[in-house]
């Protein structure tokens, strides 16, 4: 293992990829809509898939992180139809085995923070089969983009643990390194469909260290202490509980279960829910135990930064900054730590 | 690969029972049955309607579970539509039940508020059902708004108050005509009587006002929080601390609660006893 291949450019490597379309549904990210997001490769305009290039080695995270793949944004998990008292149970749609390509570290370090909550017994066997499923190349980076903030929560921006790791060379040659056995099996897929060539793997590169990683215990006792701070109040009077940072957060996981039917047939499915939302928590008895927008981003925060690490070890965020890019007010774990006087960011 | 632990298997409903104008007794036989200690839930579900926690009001040991639902929205109002012979989806059993093994040899002490008595009932039915393991004094003091809300008529004023060395106190928020019992609300009923903390652990569940008052009156009465033990009622999806939306703190309501010893609740950031 770990030996690396290289083909001449990233046009050669989708071309591969497309051999592999019988076999596997295949994702890179593009644009659509003038937001950066994967889609599938096959779908793909001439336009988007020139821009796959760019933006997979972007310095910086696509939009739309990797996490719907393992949890999809909406899954049916119960098809029914219904004649007179009987009910019967529909087939489902099997997943796919699917190829992500250019994911980064900060997503690929997300997938493994939801591995510890669902992976974890009982296992949510719908996440299971999509993890087993699913290989994941990713791209690294040369540099920290503008709201990134990855090393600080212990992520490299060039290395993960992505089943293949891919790199460009300095004449656009593109260089795979396989990390797992799914990896492995899957390099040497592309090269049998490819033109690729055995080769030394490309230096990776290496960041100064200047950027000082949080300890996750240490913001934790930062936050014990802010608990009953002002702080929550007044982020709340600016927040307008959108829910956008939970949809867009890598490591977000929270879901809803609903069921859906209209004349003889309908559905159960879970849904990705927001802990922003009043009726998260509200019971058809009418009590909530967070009623207000101030008891729910305290909870989110503190969930990140303090309930995770008591339960996990670990703080629930890889510092990818898409809350600081897209909060339409300006709310993000960045801001909430400098708020609540982190060692890191003495405000 | 094992199971989806969200796929609930199919059970019948073989006995309902009307308790007050909004609540229903019914009791279902899964097509697997388990077993589940007093204070675990299940969850009940119809398809194309949804699913949510009920608490499992019968002791264990029964060839049925039975599941007291009050009639509050969506879902429920479907449940009380249900009759015998009707299907129901069911999962469970969830969350950790009431720690049986640390009230045997204790006076008990249960206190109920309305609905609130559902998962009580499994408890003090076991405690009944098992009078060698606990042989001291099991008193309820058990409060609802009016006298049509009582629930459980046949055991509160039918076997209960039979059995040996059980108190059952009953009290209702509003006067009624035929009601010649306390009437107020039941953390007030407690200051009344008399309650001596020795050697008791107190058991409470109820509406979450009620519960959170009745935790400040039994401090005031002695009880060390060691010695009160409540069962918490949260919004709940998968019922195995996945979803995340019932979170006490870094607890699952769902997964390590619903009972919670005051004494651990008050180490730990929530709503109930602030």
């Amino acid at each position: 293992m770990n030996s690396s291949v290289k083909t001449e450019s990233l046009d050669s490597l989708l071309a591969a990829c497309d051999r592999l379309a019988g076999k596997y549904r295949i994702f890179a990210p593009t644009l659509e809509d003038a937001v950066t997001g994967f889609r599938p490769l096959d779908a793909m305009t001439k336009e988007q898939r020139k821009a796959v290039d760019a933006i997979a080695f972007a310095n910086k995270p696509p939009v739309t992180s990797v996490k719907s793949f393992f949890f999809p944004d909406s899954e049916i998990y119960i098809k029914f139809s219904r004649e007179g008292r009987a009910v019967t149970q529909m087939d489902l749609d099997v997943c796919a085995p699917q190829i992500i390509l250019g994911a980064k570290s900060c997503d690929v370090r997300s997938v493994e923070l939801i591995d510890k909550v669902f992976l974890a017994g009982p296992i949510d066997t719908m996440y299971q089969e999509r993890r087993q499923k699913t290989i994941v190349i990713a791209t690294v980076c040369h540099e920290m983009g503008d709201n990134c903030a990855c090393q600080e929560f212990g992520v490299s921006p060039a290395a993960s643990a992505a089943d293949v790791l891919m790199a460009k060379g300095c004449r656009g040659d593109i260089y795979l390194t396989p990390q797992t056995v799914k990896g492995e099996q899957l390099v040497q897929e592309l090269c049998t469909v490819g033109s690729f060539a055995v080769c030394a793997s490309l230096p990776i590169p290496v960041f100064d260290g200047a950027v000082e990683q949080l300890v996750a215990e240490q913001v934790q006792a930062r936050m014990d202490k802010s608990f009953d701070s002002p702080v929550w109040e007044r982020l709340a009077m600016t927040c307008i509980g959108c829910g956008t940072c939970t949809y867009y957060c890598p490591t977000c996981h929270c879901y809803d279960i609903r069921d859906f039917s209209r004349r003889d047939q309908g559905v159960r499915y879970r849904t990705w829910d927001s802990c922003m939302f009043l009726s998260f928590t509200n019971m058809a008895g009418g009590h909530n135990p967070r009623p207000t927008r101030a008891d729910r981003l305290r909870n989110r925060f503190f969930h990140k930064l303090n309930y995770f690490v008591k339960k996990q070890g670990e703080l629930a965020c890889v510092g990818c900054g898409r809350c600081a890019e897209l909060c339409p007010v300006g709310i993000s774990i960045s801001s909430v730590l400098k708020q609540i006087g982190s060692d890191l960011h003495e405000s | 690969m094992n199971p989806n632990p969200l796929l609930p298997v199919k059970g019948a409903v073989t006995n309902v029972i009307c308790e007050s104008r909004d609540v229903k007794t019914f009791q279902i036989k899964p097509e697997n049955l388990f077993y589940h200690l007093p204070g675990q839930c299940a969850m009940l579900s119809l398809l194309g309607i949804g699913e949510a926690l009920f608490s499992i009001t019968s002791p264990p040991g029964r060839d049925y579970l039975e599941f007291s639902i009050k009639r509050v929205g969506k879902l429920t109002e479907a449940l009380h539509q249900l009759g015998v012979g009707d299907e129901i989806g069911i999962r469970g059993p969830y969350g950790n039940g009431f720690p049986i093994e640390d009230l045997q040899g204790k006076n008990l002490l249960f206190i109920g508020g309305g609905i609130g008595l559902a998962p009580l009932r499994s408890l003090v039915q076991y405690a009944i059902d098992n009078r060698a393991l606990y042989a001291n004094k099991l008193h309820l003091v058990y409060g609802a708004r009016s006298v049509e809300d009582l629930l459980f008529e046949r055991d509160i004023r039918g076997e209960w108050p039979k059995e040996r060395d059980v108190q059952v106190n009953l009290s209702v928020d509003v006067p009624h005509q035929d009601w010649d019992g306390f009437v107020g609300y039941v953390p007030q009923y407690l200051e009344q009587l008399p309650l001596d903390p020795e050697n008791t652990v107190a058991v409470t569940c109820g509406p979450p006002i009620m519960i959170k008052y009745v935790l400040k009156t039994l401090e005031k009465l002695g009880f060390p929080p060691e010695q009160i033990v409540t069962t918490l009622e949260y919004k709940m999806k998968c019922g195995i601390g996945k979803c995340g939306r019932c979170n006490l703190d870094e607890y699952y309501v769902c997964k390590d609660g619903p009972v919670f010893y005051l004494s651990d609740l008050l180490k730990i950031k929530n709503d109930f006893c602030k």
